[in-house]
């Protein structure tokens, strides 16, 4: 029987890295650094 | 031997699936506090009339990421989170976002520098530490992955070189341990040396690229340099990367001709494409869309933006990897070989990177 096809994580992480930058291309949805920004003045 | 039945595979699945979940949510929530802690630090430091945040965030994530590790060991959780706990697969994701950064001609002229500067800090360093683990007389083994980590990128060489040559899970352990002990006080004062000895941001990158051993402290230490270091540190850090499975290769040759003589196994060169770093083409493909001018500006920050965030969360799992016990089984000796590398790493580093960064090819980012 034949083994499903199992991704390195080296291959996973090249893939979502390209989906994310893909769907940013797209949509340019961007997440704030910080996001809430509670403790600076 | 003991047989899995199959409830108990499904009980383990089931338990590796609800610790990454719960260790998700746990990181999210670091990385969340890293953000806001980092801003609040910043302002603090402008307050008091500094111009720049010494304590960059991968500073504050690593503290914040020991700090986490010490509290689940406390308490007996650490290894129900640990399937969340992937420095490497978040900080590659980062690394091909960073690709948004840097065009096609600067990796190109980095790339070859970093190339060239990979090609000799590899083999001297290679072949020192497997001179000095002969001399205080390492197993072959430990010496093998020892000097992979040293020279070319900690874990992720450790692993590629254990599966060459058989090593012991132990051995890896020891060595990731080592890895992530001399890494975080490097990620911290290299960037202070660079500061003293006025490097510029390239050769300061392409010194840290060259001399930190996993690619995690590498991105921090340029991170808390300049922006420019980031990039170079990062480019040349995958330059040495894409040498692992050259590598991983010649180490399966020597062992199975010379050390394991008798096995009668023939390692395939295909191993060299096996080990090869994918993240790194998608690094390179996505320089060459920016470079094209695929993404408009407001693309590119948001970019840089998810690339901040992935960054955090992979140092943050740096403080979580750690483990001291590991290096206290191992013993002295094989910590004194990893750190007579590190400091020939160091010096040999500094001195080609000035050549190869700051003569032969010098500031162009």
């Amino acid at each position: 029987m034949k083994s499903p096809i199992r991704l390195s994580e080296d291959w996973l992480a090249t893939i979502i890295g390209l989906l994310l930058v893909l769907l940013i291309a797209v949509t340019a949805v961007s997440i704030p650094y910080p996001l809430f920004n509670l403790l600076a003045p | 031997m003991t047989a899995t039945t199959p409830s108990m595979s499904t009980t383990t699945v089931a338990a590796r699936r609800n610790g990454f979940l719960v260790g998700m949510i746990m990181l999210i929530v670091l990385t969340l506090l890293v953000a806001e802690l980092d801003k609040w630090i910043g302002s603090q430091f402008k307050a008091n009339g500094f111009a720049r945040n010494p304590l960059e965030y991968p500073l504050t994530a690593v503290i914040i990421g020991l700090i986490a590790n010490f509290g689940l060991r406390t308490i007996g959780q650490y290894q129900f989170v640990r399937p969340a706990i992937r420095t490497e697969f978040y900080l590659k994701i980062g690394l091909i976002l960073l690709g948004a950064r840097i065009s096609l001609g600067d990796l190109l002229k980095i790339g070859i520098g970093g190339l060239l500067q990979a090609l000799v800090m590899v083999v001297s360093v290679f072949f020192f530490t497997w001179w000095l683990g002969g001399r205080l007389k390492l197993p072959e083994t430990l010496k093998a992955i020892m000097a992979s980590a040293v020279s070319i990128c900690g874990v992720s060489a450790a692993i590629a070189a254990a599966g060459s040559v058989q090593a012991k899970k132990e051995e890896v352990t020891y060595i990731t341990a080592l890895v992530i002990l001399i890494a975080l006080p490097l990620m911290v004062l290299m960037p202070v040396i660079a500061d003293a000895l006025h490097l510029s941001p390239t050769v300061a990158g392409a010194w840290f690229g060259g001399n930190i051993d996993t690619t995690a402290a590498v991105v921090g230490a340029g991170t808390i340099y300049a922006e420019q270091a980031q990039s170079v540190a990062t480019v040349v850090k995958s330059a040495q990367n894409v040498l692992i499975g050259f590598v991983a290769f010649a180490l399966a040759v020597y062992f199975a001709s010379v050390v394991n003589r008798d096995s009668g196994e023939k390692p395939s060169p295909s191993m060299i494409w096996q080990r090869f770093p994918k993240f790194v083409l998608g690094f390179a493909l996505v320089s060459i869309f920016v470079t094209l001018g695929a993404f408009t500006p407001a693309a590119v920050s948001a970019m840089n933006n998810a690339m901040q965030w992935l960054f955090t969360l992979a140092f943050i799992s740096i403080g979580l990897d750690f483990s001291i016990r590991e290096v206290r089984q191992a013993g002295w000796r094989p910590l004194l070989v990893y750190l007579g590398a590190t400091v020939f790493n160091t010096v040999l580093a500094l001195i080609v990177a000035y050549l190869i960064f700051g003569v032969l090819f010098p500031p162009a980012v």
